[in-house]
């Protein structure tokens, strides 16, 4: 009886309702856009972010990641390449070693990282070696012919620095790991990247692993093992167990820091975290006042049957039944509103996957955005994982219902005699 | 709940098992401001079952708020109030909202119909309260529909019923759940004459077939004429009761 | 009749006190948090500019026409003097100093790095940057450059000595690329022999400092090289005639940036001594200054472009950093989005809050429509209503607003818990948002609400207009 009832008088304030169930759907339309086009987005430089740089795991000798020198270097790496590559849950194992250099070309010099790369590898992964980053010439290739300088995948800045293109000669020098005095050798120039960060397109350069393994004099050394997890969103917890397995494996003789991105890409993370967080608070503001509309709403449309309700409590209704009934109002209105909500926000969020947002047009010409060391590029998406609608649609339904408690709970407190006075 | 207001009654009765209503010393005050404005002072008053009552009186002569405290819509300041063998001070909110839907039964003088609702579901809808069955209720308002003449106009709102046919769902309603007492304050009030005097005949015959007992707050004089007895209020006082 | 129309709505929202005082809540509400985010948004901005300009670029540079494009040692700025004499002679400059840029592999013991060399002149540079103020331990540079000798001539001797070794070691750097490719240049006697000697003539040419020049260096840095105060580092880096230059060099502050580029691969130091390092003379490659006004950086840097010949470009920050204005721009149209969503949601509580006004009204409205009111006049009561709500919520939300923006100037709002630092654009930005208040973060949303709200008080404004006088009277 208390729905039909319900039912009734929120249809009998038919306007009032549209309006109310329009801002409803409108924040909750509007909240699902926005979290969609995050999630893609963050999901998006997430991907990206690890592929370029050290995987959604990274394994690397015990103390790597605080001085990055070649003192910690990861061995054993071919059995622990083949090793990571057999177990589940694991897409792709990518050896690294990496190292600071002095590049020259002519009389203009750089100081760069060195990456030594394993060509196809990096190829499959598609991170710097993607084709979409690729200005001029071509990625590495892997086989060493001859005599002949092995190839050098630079970035767009440091062309430009070093006034360098595709088959000019580089001249790399490092400091290896056998004697003190540096090393130099020549490299001919394969491709030029740009990503549109700084970082990378000016003080990045690749190399074919083996040539890297030479020049540093490393033996079959690596810095970094970086491991693409099939759920990247396991990584934490994979890099945990994985640690725990090794340390009981292999005790305190043989150290290895097992870390998540999300500690080798702390800036990242951070950066994703900061934006994160301040949709919540924007969507906590646009929330908050939708709340303060539906009370509005509940209490007028309580007070203005002040005599109704009276009348009904004379006639002997309980007061929990006077809650209960401007609470169901309160809900239908919350239901309808997020139903209409879901419709528009899925319409939307389809809209987005269809066709997206060029990052171009939405950021007036720049054709990449570099936040948290990360380049965004191309089109945005939309994703929305299940969980995440049911779990904003029901945060709006919450908040309607929570904003009905007060002017239910006046309904209660009625007076019928005095309430029926009311005109 | 309905079968415990049931033993309640029962065990209550004992003390005066054929008065409906008990009233001893009844007093009501209300504040305006600093000043305390008396409206029922001292009132004694026994009405049995199946008692047709008039309360009459001029305007302010505290017919309303007698009615109310009678009817658990108020409290009273000092003196104690019986109905149907149930004291009612102290009780709460929740209790005396009980009290209401099992005992009595209210016409209003504004008719008071919930708007949403057509004429069949206001007059189910105490019924509805009581948690009657869907059965019962269908076999019930059908009759009391029918006793009120507005066995046609089921499916209406209140909207589109005359006052006079408003007043009479209201009657329907009062009745439909059975109460011990039926209390009506100004029914006519708001009614054409022709209307008014079908429902006071409605009430009437209600009061002889059904035995139902009937407390009415009026100065109309064609209530005053018909009724059996009469009591006389002024300045919250019972000034005579006479009884034919 | 204005004023009587003003009473009159006054005295209308007086009368349910109660649904005035939400909807007003609501409204000011909106605005203060709208406020406060817009003052988030202009902080952050705030930051980045901040960064950008006083941990890097100063407000204005002036280079030479190719550098900025190729950053190449050569390409100095022409005519340094009279460009410095020029920039200082302005009023709307407040400080100008000299910089030249090099890079190095900086290492130590066993671990090298690729560094930037910034080679600053210590007294003006802290009118500039900042840099000074961020050093964690050991202390800022000394006001002169480190006691270096100066080279003399080659003797005849010498000379034919150069020639024969420069002869030598083109034919060996000719080997090398050509032949074994991975060869490293260390190893053999004879080349030690040659090296020993060539190092002699370059110590004529070139002598080494009396002591090690002092350099500053960020805490990452030092983390990585394992180099605290007092302790040496080895640069090598080429210089701008081709030659190579290994020199010792001494920590004596660490500084912490917060913009981790920085704190990994800067080095500052003297520009006297960076000069030296890279055989560049009295010659510079960046003039950089504070103005008065950074806002208006774009109109000085463009007056000023003409002044100083075509060899030399001037650039503002924003003219250096084009993104970071497409950060605003986009954020801006973010938050006016924001703004709009929030008081499109607002508004619709007027709408409610005006019609339910219209509805219990429709009685009085009646009776004013028999008397004689016009539809017009009657619109215009409503509108009046809205707009006074409108206008009194704006002004409480707005002095919420601000009283919420200075919280967040002074304590700020850490939304991302646990780190510090990450970078929007290639500059780094504190996590710790700081709100900044402008007048147009204020007075935006005062006007956009004032503008929502009155078209939103159309509707019920016209539906109560469209009464028959009548019909308004019939209801109750």
């Amino acid at each position: 009886m208390i729905w039909r009832l319900a039912w009734r008088s929120v249809l009998r304030q038919r306007r009032r309702t549209l309006i109310t169930v329009i801002a409803i759907s409108l924040g909750l339309a509007l909240i699902l856009f926005s979290v969609g086009m995050q999630i893609d987005t963050h999901q998006t430089m997430i991907d990206l972010g690890v592929r370029m740089g050290s995987g959604h795991v990274a394994i690397q000798a015990e103390g790597y990641q605080q001085h990055r020198s070649l003192d910690y270097l990861l061995s054993g790496s071919r059995r622990l390449l083949a090793q990571l590559r057999q177990l589940s849950g694991v897409r792709r194992a990518i050896p690294r070693l990496e190292a600071a250099g002095l590049v020259r070309a002519g009389e203009s010099s750089a100081a760069i990282a060195v990456v030594g790369v394993d060509p196809s590898e990096e190829q499959a992964v598609a991170g710097l070696a993607r084709k979409s980053y690729r200005r001029r010439g071509r990625y590495l290739s892997a086989d060493v012919r001859g005599n002949r300088p092995a190839d050098i995948y630079i970035g767009s800045g440091l062309a430009q620095t070093l006034q360098v293109g595709v088959g000019d000669r580089v001249v790399l020098t490092v400091s290896p790991l056998d004697d003190r005095a540096n090393s130099s050798a020549a490299f001919v120039v394969c491709g030029i990247f740009r990503t549109g960060v700084t970082e990378l397109d000016s003080f990045l350069v690749q190399l074919p692993l083996s040539a890297a393994q030479q020049l540093l004099s490393v033996g079959d050394g690596l810095t970094q093992i970086a491991v693409l997890l099939e759920d990247g969103d396991s990584a934490r917890a994979t890099a945990a167990r994985w640690q725990a397995r090794f340390a009981a494996q292999h005790g305190t003789a043989m150290r290895r820091e097992i870390l998540p991105w999300q500690v080798t890409h702390a800036e990242l993370y951070d950066g994703l975290k900061l934006d994160k967080n301040f949709n919540y608070l924007i969507a906590g503001i646009i929330f908050l006042i939708i709340a303060i509309g539906i009370f509005n709403t509940i209490q007028m449309s309580v007070v203005e049957r002040t005599r109704q309700f009276g009348v009904m409590m004379a006639l002997g209704t309980a007061p929990r039944r006077m809650f209960a009934l401007v609470v169901a109002e309160a809900t239908l209105i919350a239901i309808v509103g997020a139903i209409v909500g879901l419709a528009i926000g899925l319409a939307l969020h389809g809209l987005m996957v269809r066709y997206g947002i060029d990052i171009e047009t939405m950021s007036g010409g720049v054709d990449s955005y570099e936040f948290g060391g990360v380049a965004l590029t191309g089109t945005l998406h939309s994703r929305l994982p299940v969980p995440i609608v049911a779990l904003w649609a029901a945060i709006i339904v919450a908040i309607t219902l929570l904003s009905g408690i007060y002017p239910a709970l006046r309904a209660t407190r009625l007076r019928p005699v005095s309430a029926m006075r009311h005109s | 709940m309905n079968v415990a207001g049931e033993d309640q009654s029962s065990q209550a009765s004992k003390a005066h098992p054929d008065l409906i209503v008990r009233l001893r010393g009844l007093t009501k005050t209300y504040r305006q401001g600093a000043i305390e404005v008396p409206a029922v002072r001292g009132v004694d008053l026994d009405l049995a079952r199946g008692e047709f009552t008039v309360l009459a009186g001029p305007s302010g002569s505290g017919k309303t708020t007698l009615l109310n405290m009678v009817g658990a819509l108020d409290t009273p300041t000092a003196g104690t109030v019986e109905v149907d063998g149930q004291t009612l001070d102290q009780l709460s909110a929740t209790q005396l909202a009980q009290m209401r839907l099992q005992r009595i039964g209210f016409v209003f003088q504004a008719y008071n119909l919930i708007p949403v609702l057509n004429a069949f579901e206001n007059a189910e809808y105490v019924m509805l309260l009581q948690g009657k069955t869907a059965e019962m209720r269908q076999r019930v308002v059908s009759r009391v529909l029918a006793q009120v003449g507005l066995a046609d106009l089921a499916s209406r709102r209140p909207a589109e019923l005359s006052g006079g046919q408003q007043q009479r769902v209201a009657v329907a309603r009062a009745i439909a759940s059975a109460p011990a007492l039926v209390l009506a304050d100004e029914p006519t009030a708001n009614l054409d004459s022709k209307s008014a005097t079908e429902l006071i005949e409605l009430m009437h015959t209600l009061n002889r077939t059904e035995g139902m007992t009937f407390l009415i707050s009026s100065h109309d004089t064609k209530i005053i004429e018909r009724a059996r007895r009469v009591i006389w209020l002024e300045d919250g006082k019972i000034v005579s009761d006479s009884a034919k | 009749m204005a004023q009587g129309l003003t009473k009159l709505a006054w005295r209308n929202l007086g009368r349910n006190r109660r649904r005035t005082l939400i909807t007003a809540s609501a409204l000011a509400i909106g605005t203060a948090l709208t406020i406060a985010v817009i003052g988030l948004i202009d902080g952050m901005h705030a930051q980045l500019i901040h960064t950008l300009t006083r941990l890097d670029l100063g407000h204005l540079q002036a280079h030479q026409r190719d550098y900025r494009r190729t950053r190449q040692l050569e390409r100095t700025l022409p005519h340094p003097v009279e460009v410095r004499r020029a920039l200082e002679r302005d009023p709307r400059v407040v400080a100008v100093s000299p910089r030249v840029h090099g890079a190095a592999l900086a290492s130590s013991g066993r671990r090298s790095l690729g560094v930037s060399l910034f080679g600053v002149e210590p007294r003006s540079e802290i009118k500039i940057t900042e840099f000074h103020q961020t050093i964690r331990k050991g202390r800022y540079l000394d006001d002169d450059p480190t006691p270096w000798p100066r080279g003399r001539a080659l003797t005849a001797a010498e000379a034919v000595d150069d020639e024969r070794l420069t002869q030598q070691a083109e034919d060996a750097a000719i080997a090398e690329i050509e032949g074994d490719s991975q060869s490293k240049t260390a190893a053999t006697p004879a080349r030690q022999t040659r090296r020993q000697q060539t190092q002699r003539l370059a110590r004529a040419i070139a002598p080494p400092p009396k002591r090690p020049p002092r350099v500053l260096i960020g805490k990452t840095l030092a983390r990585y090289l394992a180099v605290g105060i007092g302790e040496q580092l080895f640069v090598s880096t080429q210089a701008v005639d081709g030659t190579m230059t290994e020199l010792a060099v001494e920590v004596i502050g660490i500084f912490e940036s917060g913009t981790t580029a920085f704190d990994r691969t800067r080095v500052i130091l003297h520009v006297g001594d960076l000069r030296r390092m890279l055989h560049l003379d009295g010659r510079i490659h960046e003039l950089a200054a504070v103005l008065v006004d950074l806002d208006r950086a774009d109109d000085v840097a463009l007056s000023l472009a003409g002044t100083v010949g075509p060899d030399v470009a001037i650039a503002s920050w924003g003219m250096i950093q084009p993104t970071i204005r497409h950060v605003q721009q986009q954020n801006a149209a973010g938050s006016l989005i924001i703004m709009l969503v929030i008081f499109a949601v607002a508004a619709l509580g007027v709408v409610n809050t005006m019609l339910m006004a219209v509805f219990e009204r429709k009685r009085e409205i009646g009776v004013l429509k028999a008397l004689g009111m016009t539809a017009g006049r009657i619109v215009r009561m409503f509108v009046a209503e809205a707009t006074l709500l409108a206008f009194f919520s704006a002004l409480a939300g707005a002095l919420l607003g601000l009283l919420l923006d200075l919280y967040l100037h002074q304590h700020g709002i850490n939304l991302s818990a646990n780190g510090k630092t990450t970078t929007v654009m290639g500059i780094g930005m504190g996590l710790t948002l700081r709100a900044k208040v402008t007048a147009f973060g204020v007075l935006m949303p005062i006007f956009v609400l004032c503008a929502v709200t009155l078209l939103a008080s159309l509707y019920p404004a016209w539906r109560a207009a469209r009464l028959k006088p009548a019909q308004g009277m019939r209801e109750v």
